[in-house]
């Protein structure tokens, strides 16, 4: 772990790739920030870019444009109280109020020294988890695998919100469909396309990323007017806290620091519900004194869910970089990524791809030590952004987003392809079918493929792997128990009534 | 109706049209014998996408209260997705800089810009600044055929 750890410090610590943090850090901050891009436009806009570096700077430019983005979406919480992420959220339930109350500074410096400590405290865990997880998966065969992300999907839809479930179901097995347009590599047959040449090699994740989040996201801005709004004015607003302030949260942020990073673990839970966890426990454990404040600016409310999401994000790598399975949309994304740099995420890349398992892990710490060191001070003149009109950030995001997608396949086919893609994803986010599970659908509907075959091929053609083994038996009950309480429990409200 | 049953009648089509596809997949005589071939996950796929589509529509669920759509600004949203198919339609033949500086002056004007100074300030930066940025990194982009017949007449 201690050479690992080395190999890790050796590769971040080159100039381009202390460059490439901070870059991301900013990056990200800027896109994070605006209401309703989050990481995953984030990471797609910049996935084009990292395509010039080599796969570990890539990496480490994308887990730098992750951390910043969520700064970002928690600056836009605090200050115009329109989150930029589902994961932030929690974070205006406080950090709006106290905004409001005459401490803009405040409430960021609170954001981001929770959200620094969180991301430390969970890239230690990571550090002392992931290898051991990663050795533990090496003797995981194709049926634990297929089980292992059918669990992850399930998940994905079981944690949506509230009615969400079947219709996060539904958008997993849509996106599950469109990974199967192209030419199946094991038989060599084309599927679903139609006769297209552009069709054959399938649909780039990077088109469906951007269409059902940047360019969707763009197009639902000018649908709803109720989203422009104006930024609290940052000047003269002091970013210190007192000493009793950092006394009272500091229990507060070791908490939510563990919690966070186990729902971050988990795969399909994530930072947004981590946030609500970690800001239901505090409420939960607070004094009645500390409890009324919830609501209305207080110091444990915002940093609770701001220590949380962090750390799950960092917990949501343990998945990606030990199994190779993203548990989110934004770890689905990063995984799109490393298989377009030609790598292999799963046990292996442990043990193949050192320099790029640790110098992300590396390369997490010091993202998060360079938003509280040089973003946090920038905050006041990056948040003017927030101020920019509509109607020229809007044409910027289209615009970057196409050519973001031109520029990997230089074929305009994508781009009006894209359109379409956008134009549905507007259409199902008015019906409130979530987008994310879509996302993990289509990445992981390839391997979910090559897996099954393997397992069936094995098997002989027969389904009892799935009862062969005990790990594999218990990962069958869990899913059936996944899958079917929400169903039971809408099934019995449903009778209630 | 509510938006999961729209949604359910919508995917359930979907679900449909693809289980069809699914089976027309060409397949070979020996990839017929095997226990898992091309068909098999398309097929598997359509079938659990059949029964959530259909547990959706029978299922209950919170009344959508359909007002909000009179509220959305559906006419500039139409043409900024119309104005981007159109970018991807000529941008072969007008090239990177005349589409994009074009995209980005219509799709100003359609979100309620009228002035025109301003329009081209941050259009033809923008075009040009990304255009040098490829080029730093060593990508061409694409002049366009209006341009390169141009430039075949002139020669």
């Amino acid at each position: 772990m201690i050479d690992g750890l080395l190999i890790g410090l050796q590769t971040v610590f080159t100039l381009t790739n202390i460059v490439l943090v901070f870059a991301g850090c900013a990056i990200g901050t800027v896109i994070g920030m605006i209401p309703g891009l989050g990481p995953i436009t984030a990471i797609a806009l910049m996935i084009p870019v990292t395509y010039g570096f080599d796969p570990a700077s890539g990496m480490i430019l994308l887990a730098g444009v992750y951390y910043g983005a969520v700064f970002g979406g928690s600056t836009s919480s605090i200050l115009i109280n329109a989150p930029g992420v589902a994961g932030t959220v929690a974070t205006a339930f406080d950090g709006y109020p106290m905004a409001r109350d005459g401490a803009p500074g405040k409430a960021l410096a609170i954001a981001a020294y929770a959200s620094f400590t969180g991301g430390t405290l969970a890239a230690i865990f990571l550090v002392l988890l992931a290898p051991f997880l990663a050795d533990l998966s090496l003797g995981f065969q194709s049926a634990d695998y297929f089980l292992l992300m059918v669990l992850g999907l399930s998940l994905v839809s079981a944690f949506s919100g509230q009615g969400e479930y079947l219709r996060a179901l539904a958008m997993t097995c849509f996106g599950l469909m469109l990974s199967t347009v192209g030419t199946d590599l094991s038989a060599g047959v084309q599927r679903f396309t139609f006769g297209r040449m552009d069709l054959i090699d399938g649909i780039s994740f990077l088109l469906l990323a951007m269409g059902t989040f940047a360019l969707a996201e763009a197009i639902m801005m000018v649908l709803d007017r109720s989203r422009q709004t104006k930024p609290i004015e940052l000047t003269g607003s002091s970013l210190a806290l007192s000493r009793a302030e950092v006394k009272a949260m500091a229990p507060t942020v070791g908490r939510s620091s563990i919690l966070g990073f186990l729902t971050g673990v988990l795969p399909g839970a994530g930072a947004t519900i981590a946030s609500f966890l970690a800001y239901g426990m505090e409420r939960s454990l607070a004094s009645p004194a500390d409890k009324a404040q919830f609501g209305k600016g207080s110091l444990k409310g915002l940093a609770a869910p701001e220590t949380a999401n962090n750390a799950a994000c960092t917990g949501s790598f343990v998945p990606l970089l030990t199994l190779g399975i993203p548990g989110s949309g934004t770890t689905a994304v990063l995984l799109g990524a490393l298989v377009a740099y030609g790598i292999q995420p799963g046990p292996r890349l442990f043990i193949d791809e050192p320099a790029i398992f640790w110098s992300v892990i590396v390369s997490m710490y010091f993202g998060n030590l360079f938003l509280l060191v040089l973003n946090l001070p920038l905050i006041p003149y990056i948040a003017r952004l927030l101020s920019v009109p509509r109607q020229y950030l809007v044409p910027m995001i289209m615009f970057f987003s196409l050519m973001g997608v031109y520029l990997v396949s230089f074929n305009t086919f994508d781009l009006k392809l894209m359109v379409v893609v956008a134009a549905v994803a507007v259409g199902l986010r008015i019906l409130a079918f979530p987008m994310a599970p879509l996302l993990l659908g289509f990445i992981l509907g390839g391997m979910l493929e090559d897996n099954l075959r393997r397992a069936m091929t094995l098997s002989d053609g027969s389904w009892s792997f799935l009862w062969a083994r005990p790990v594999t038996l218990c990962l069958v009950a869990i899913i059936g128990i996944v899958l079917l309480v929400p169903l039971v429990r809408t099934a019995v409200g449903w009778w209630r009534r | 109706m509510t938006g999961s049953r729209i949604g359910g009648v919508l995917f359930l089509v979907l679900c449909l049209g693809y289980g069809y596809y699914a089976g027309e997949i060409q397949l070979d005589f020996f990839s017929q014998q095997e226990p898992f071939n091309a068909r098999s996950m398309p097929q598997m796929i359509a079938v659990a996408g059949i029964v959530i589509s259909i547990l959706l529509i029978v299922t209950p669920s919170t009344r959508t209260d359909w007002a909000f759509l009179k509220d959305l600004n559906w006419k500039p949203a139409l043409l900024l997705l119309a104005l981007m198919a159109l970018y991807g339609a000529v941008f072969d033949y007008l090239g990177y800089a005349i589409a994009t500086v074009l995209f980005l002056v219509a799709a100003f004007i359609v979100l309620g810009e009228r002035r025109p100074t301003r329009m081209l300030l941050v259009s033809i930066p923008v075009t040009f600044g990304f255009w040098g940025l490829m080029y730093l990194l060593g990508i061409s982009l694409s002049p366009g055929a209006l341009i390169l017949d141009f430039l075949a007449g002139q020669a």
